[in-house]
């Protein structure tokens, strides 16, 4: 033991060099100790904001699926400042969220059930290489022995929102790439409080599509014509679709 | 309210320096004997006043005070190793040239701590914290976030290692002195 405490005394028996002053120490321990008050404010700040955000969402959920439909107006006007498609990661809970609000939505004598599975969602086109996806989820609505599809898609594709004509052939085309859009469809835009949603309107199907920057939201409703029963009364007019595409609010 | 808030920092602060003035010479000392560099010794005892600055008010004894400071030392050495640009690159004894053609015979201190340096970072840690710094071996396997057991061991394979590096090291010079000859 000896032995190891002359070993630092050897050691150390030479020339050191100056400290540091004890104001310069305190100077850098202080300065260190406020940029962390700094970096604890603004961290307090984010949490307490994305608390709000989700909040807020939640309650514009919960409103969205109880509260009378906001009257519709044809006009050709888009968002001026629309809401981010929510990224690849949020895609099955929104699918979870979009399958239960059209269940809520759907009137009196109609019944449904997930047409994908349990839960009622699942993704397709997932591009391995981006965050790009299409999120689908879908519902068997049946009434009085006749059943429909009910269907809402998310879809990422990264493309601006369409600034002019929300009927214009550039934008059925981007909807048909998304095997979303009937060539013989009637189209109308119809805004719902504020929120402009182009719907379609063919044979035995209808959709309303709102769009979201870098993608877009389409509510589906569709007879089935695998049913062997008669096709389906709609529970939905046009403008109740479009109604229901601008309340639904995603997380993400 | 402000003022007396005031008053105490000011007092703190005046607390904080006179510790540094007292402790801070050991604790630099003790930072080199395990990195053997006084640049990054002054750099590690100032990580550690720093964050003793943060914690200032929630310790308030002398002795947990120096136990604490020498902690967070500790911690700063082993954390700072974990930096990409501290890594050291191992060599095994008597294949640095440079090493033993640079160890002055009289010089026993540099020959100490080159022995001592070659050891592995925390069984050098622990032989510095043990028999230096005079930390009981509890003390170490908590600041080390280990057991008393390895703690135990790692001082008694440390000194063996420290004694057959110094008997190396005896006998390259005895061989380079007979060559001289």
């Amino acid at each position: 033991m000896n032995d190891v405490d002359d070993l630092w005394h050897r050691i150390l028996d030479r020339p050191t060099p100056p400290m540091r002053d004890g104001q310069q120490v305190l100077a850098i321990a202080r300065r260190d100790a406020k940029r962390r008050v700094r970096i604890a404010a603004t961290a307090g700040g984010l949490v307490a904001t994305a608390m709000l955000a989700v909040a807020a969402t939640a309650w514009s959920l919960d409103t969205a699926s109880v509260s009378p439909r906001p009257a519709a107006s044809r006009t050709d006007a888009a968002d001026p400042r629309p809401p981010r498609v929510p990224p690849r990661q949020e895609a099955g809970q929104n699918g979870a969220r979009i399958a239960e609000f059209l269940a809520d939505a759907l009137p009196a004598g109609y019944t449904s059930r997930p047409a994908f599975g349990s839960n009622g969602t699942r993704m397709v086109y997932p591009s391995p290489q981006s965050n790009l996806y299409t999120m689908w989820t879908e519902l068997v609505v049946s009434s009085a022995g006749a059943e429909g599809r009910l269907s809402g898609i998310v879809v990422n594709d990264d493309i601006a929102t369409p600034a002019g004509d929300l009927c214009a052939p550039a934008v059925a085309a981007r909807l048909d790439n998304a095997h979303l859009d009937a060539g013989d469809a009637t189209c109308e835009v119809i805004t719902i409080g504020g929120v402009a949603v182009r719907t379609t309107s063919a044979a035995g199907a209808s959709t309303a599509t709102r769009f979201l920057a870098g993608g877009f939201i389409t509510i589906s409703l569709s007879s089935d014509l695998r049913s062997p029963a008669a096709p389906m009364g709609s529970p939905f007019t046009v403008e109740q679709l479009a109604g229901l595409a601008a309340g639904l609010r995603l997380s993400g | 309210m402000g003022l007396r808030a005031w008053g105490g920092k000011r007092a703190a602060d005046g607390d904080f320096v006179a510790f540094y003035q007292a402790r801070g010479a050991q604790l630099r000392n003790t930072a080199y004997l395990l990195c053997r560099d006084w640049h990054l010794a002054e750099d590690l005892t100032q990580i550690t006043f720093t964050k003793l600055y943060r914690a200032w008010h929630r310790i308030n004894r002398q002795g947990s005070l120096d136990q604490y400071a020498r902690k967070v030392l500790l911690r700063a050495f082993l954390d700072e190793r974990r930096h990409p640009w501290r890594r050291e690159c191992p060599t095994e004894p008597g294949s640095a040239e440079l090493d033993t053609a640079t160890i002055d015979e009289d010089d026993i201190g540099s020959r100490l701590h080159t022995a001592l340096m070659r050891l592995p970072a925390r069984r050098r840690a622990v032989l510095v914290f043990r028999f230096w710094a005079d930390m009981s071996v509890e003390q170490v396997a908590d600041a080390m976030n280990t057991t008393t057991g390895t703690v135990k061991s790692q001082t008694a394979r440390g000194l063996a290692q420290l004694r057959e590096l110094l008997d190396g090291m005896r006998t390259e010079c005895d061989s380079m002195g007979e060559d001289m000859r």
